[in-house]
């Protein structure tokens, strides 16, 4: 049960649905609810498919490539180190922002601004907690961010933007923490 | 009871250095009127106290659940408040920072990083380990205090205090502040 917990905090934590509320709403605001709906099943299915295909495949074609674990741990660590300072200083590394026109791109390019991330992050925890509890916590954590995208206007309403702000810092901490473990552990200390 | 209440407020104080703040916290509300400052200084403190709250009270759990080490985060911790010690002392910026409209920046930058960053949130953690929560709090609540009164007199404070002198004092809190970051860091790796 807790290597699921596990992955399915840090995948959530990863995902940071908070911080897709804004662009979500924004996004989705001409929608009728129905249509706002089905963005947001679209795009969490797309993600979680994503999710779970590299996290079978991913360790694979680490193993061909002759990449180490620990390399592997340093690396992705360092990735979501980067990522997770867009969360806690609001310092965007990415030169480029997500294009702005179809929602569901935007979407899958919204949770998955932490696409690498996750599928970072979803490899390295396959390897500490194990395949299964991965797989377990990947649906788990695309349930919780498909919930919160369906209640975005009103979890927005209850919590305002600030709110989110907070959510997002807390789990952006939380994330660049565990990034600094990955890193710790690939150097093995 | 109350030599460690001291202790714990007088620490929070340093890591928190409301003085420092008062010079970013003028410049970013510079067009404003004065109950609109209040208003942010207020909405400020109050996320600044939620983030430290919250962080006091599950932190450490939610550290444990993760599998991450209390070192690993104070070296994250020392590693922002690193990248935004150099910021501020360097008057420079490393990256793009997110835009924030008036009232959104008593969350960001002010409530956090500038006011209850990592470092903090460490500190708290920390202090709540050693000492428990209930101290802990009262003691986040004293140094919130000091915050918003510091915030609030900000106004006051740069009427008797030249804008030059104020830089200067931001830019050397900075340097300071990146000296602090290094040393959170270093007692991350000899931590645990």
């Amino acid at each position: 049960m807790e290597p699921v917990v596990r992955a399915f905090v840090a995948l959530f934590f990863v995902m940071q649905p908070f911080a897709s509320i804004n662009a979500f709403l924004s996004l989705t605001k001409n929608m009728h609810s129905r249509d706002r709906a089905n963005a947001a099943n679209k795009a969490v299915l797309a993600a979680a498919l994503t999710l779970i295909i590299f996290t079978i495949i991913g360790p694979f074609i680490l193993e061909i490539l002759g990449v180490s674990l620990e390399s592997f741990q340093i690396a992705g660590g360092i990735m979501l180190f980067l990522i997770s300072l867009q969360f806690v200083l609001g310092l965007n590394v990415q030169k480029e922002t997500p294009g702005k026109i179809d929602v569901a791109v935007v979407l899958i390019g919204v949770p998955l601004i932490t696409g690498p991330g996750a599928m970072t992050a979803a490899i390295l925890l396959s390897k500490t907690e194990g395949l299964n509890a991965v797989i377990w916590g990947a649906v788990l954590a695309s349930l919780a961010t498909f919930i919160v995208l369906r209640y975005a206007e009103r979890i927005h309403r209850f919590i305002g933007p600030q709110g989110e702000e907070i959510m997002t810092r807390l789990m952006g901490l939380l994330l660049g923490s565990i990034a600094m473990e990955f890193i710790r552990k690939g150097f093995g200390m | 009871m109350l030599a460690e209440f001291v202790f714990a407020t007088v620490s929070l104080i340093v890591v928190y250095n409301p003085f420092s703040k008062v010079p970013i916290f003028l410049s970013l509300t510079s067009g404003m009127k004065d109950e609109e400052r209040n208003v942010v200084a207020n909405r400020s403190i109050a996320i600044a106290g939620m983030l430290g709250l919250l962080a006091g009270l599950f932190g450490s759990f939610l550290l444990e659940l993760l599998g991450v080490r209390l070192s690993s985060f104070k070296i994250y911790g020392g590693l922002m408040l690193l990248i935004f010690g150099v910021e501020s002392g360097l008057g420079i910026s490393l990256g793009e920072h997110k835009k924030s409209d008036k009232f959104d920046i008593a969350a960001v930058p002010l409530a956090s990083p500038l006011l209850t960053g990592p470092g903090a949130m460490s500190s708290i953690m920390l202090l709540a380990l050693n000492y428990g929560e209930i101290l802990t709090m009262a003691a986040l609540a004293a140094c919130l205090f000091v915050c918003l009164v510091c915030l609030r007199f900000s106004k006051w404070i740069s009427e008797r205090v030249s804008e030059g002198a104020l830089n200067v004092v931001s830019r050397i809190m900075g340097i300071i502040l990146v000296a602090f970051a290094v040393q959170f860091i270093m007692a991350g790796f000899a931590g645990d």
